[in-house]
């Protein structure tokens, strides 16, 4: 059938031929039908103007300024991460050294996203506590902000490769605000963020990671109920660490050590 | 040598990725609707495809290869998102966020067509989403989209439309007034006129 043997086209027709216009996928044939269409129907021309100028200006205004060297960076650091995970505890050490100097570099050039500390150890303690002062120090947002477990707890596991299981209300006055996805330790972390009430205003983080291949710190134990914790202090904060199965947890505030364990132990 | 072997292979991956990232960023970026995800979604798509990278064929098309990763972790993810009930007072602050200044506060008092096109966007239907921004961001054609997306040419093609319909009703008060033809006591057309 040529063009001119073919019906006129309706205007639904005439939509759908313009989107493939400005796709560049109109056949010769339709687009006689469509310039025909546009001659006589007002609308369509209007609506042909409209939905050209989009296809020409979205682009520009879809863009949120993102330097792709800052989005090659990340995927970089996760990469020597990820290997490092699978590697053997040495060459382990080695990559999270790497991971240590790309997070560095990526610190220094102010790169929001992954959130990574430098290292020069295998340290749980050490490193949580250097992500709860550098995120209290950044006056960053946190990823997800609810008092709902059920809410964080979804938008965390989506991009975590563990289950978490956030008990709530928590005793110690402390209350549940929100969470923060991390990247540090070779794996990705997820930081829960509490925050006091009143007087006794204080917050402290709770950091889940998957145990494997960390190990628990040399400080004394501190038995409550049956479960033995590991409580750290440096640089005025105190970091309580715990097992449970396969998950890690280190619970990260500058209060009083007593009154974090009653919180770790809540948890 | 196994070490060779795998500084080797990450060189080859790098060589072939790197070329890609922006564009992988931006459409992620149309896909999901805000920076934080959009990194997300490419960090883990770069993590699957290098896992994978002995899969691949070299000759092949490695774009479409690391695409096809892209769009099933955004369909995954939606598929996920929608299997899991709504939790009231569970705003996630990015999605409220103006997504170039990350400011809550500048997303109310600063209403301009660019938030509103990412609004807008982000309010379409995933599978609309998605192929929009293959489309707009990956510059695929129909045939590569279907491919990618794993649904027929012509439905390639009317969600296509059909998304483009639905940004223009969105986005006409940002569209500046194109030259109006005078007609004999009648001028052709204006806003409120209806569609035929």
């Amino acid at each position: 059938m040529s063009p001119l043997d073919r019906p006129p086209m309706t205007c639904k027709e005439a939509r759908d031929a313009l989107s493939d216009r400005l796709d560049g996928e109109l056949t010769p044939g339709d687009a006689a039908g469509l310039d025909a269409h546009l001659q006589g129907c007002p609308a369509c021309a209007r609506y042909a103007r409209e939905v050209a100028f989009l296809h020409r200006e979205l682009p520009a205004q879809l863009q949120d300024g993102k330097d792709d060297g800052a989005i090659w960076d990340r995927v970089q650091a996760a990469l020597e991460a990820d290997q490092s995970v699978a590697a053997p505890i040495s060459s382990r050490r080695r990559s999270l050294l790497k991971v240590g100097m790309a997070a560095s570099i990526l610190l220094a050039a102010g790169v929001g996203g992954a959130v990574l500390t430098r290292r020069s150890d295998i340290d749980v303690a050490a490193e949580t506590i250097n992500d709860y002062l550098t995120f209290r120090a950044s006056g960053k947002t946190l990823h997800i902000a609810a008092a709902d477990p059920a809410a964080i707890e979804t938008w965390l596991e989506e991009r975590l490769d563990f289950d978490l299981a956030i008990r709530s209300p928590h005793p110690a006055a402390l209350q549940l605000t929100g969470g923060r996805l991390c990247s540090f330790l070779g794996r990705r972390l997820a930081a829960l963020h509490f925050v006091g009430d009143g007087a006794a205003h204080a917050d402290a983080s709770l950091y889940v990671m998957r145990a494997e291949g960390l190990s628990l710190p040399d400080q004394p134990d501190r038995v409550v109920g049956d479960r033995p914790y590991r409580a750290t202090r440096q640089q005025g904060i105190t970091s309580i660490i715990w097992k449970d199965s396969d998950l890690l947890y280190a619970a990260v505030s500058p209060i009083a050590e007593e009154r974090l364990l009653q919180f770790a132990a809540s948890v | 040598m196994a070490q060779q072997d795998d500084r080797g292979r990450r060189r080859a991956f790098d060589v072939l990725v790197r070329p890609h990232i922006g564009v992988l960023y931006r459409t992620a970026l149309r896909m999901t609707g805000e920076g934080q995800a959009a990194e997300d979604l490419v960090q883990d798509t770069c993590l699957k495809a290098y896992s994978a990278f002995d899969r691949f064929e070299l000759g092949t098309n490695f774009k479409a290869w690391l695409f096809r990763i892209l769009t099933n972790g955004f369909i995954d993810g939606q598929r996920r998102r929608a299997r899991t009930p709504d939790v009231e007072g569970g705003a996630v602050v990015e999605e409220q966020a103006d997504p170039g200044t990350g400011n809550p506060e500048i997303h109310v008092l600063y209403r301009d067509f660019r938030t509103e096109a990412f609004r807008a966007l982000a309010d379409l239907p995933p599978d609309l989403r998605t192929v929009l921004s293959l489309s707009m961001a990956g510059g695929f054609t129909y045939g590569d989209i279907a491919g990618l997306t794993g649904v027929p040419v012509g439905t390639v093609r009317s969600r296509l439309s059909r998304g483009r319909a639905i940004l223009r009703d969105r986005l006409r008060e940002f569209i500046p007034e194109g030259p109006r033809r005078v007609t004999p006591n009648r001028v052709t057309p204006n806003r409120e006129e209806q569609d035929r």
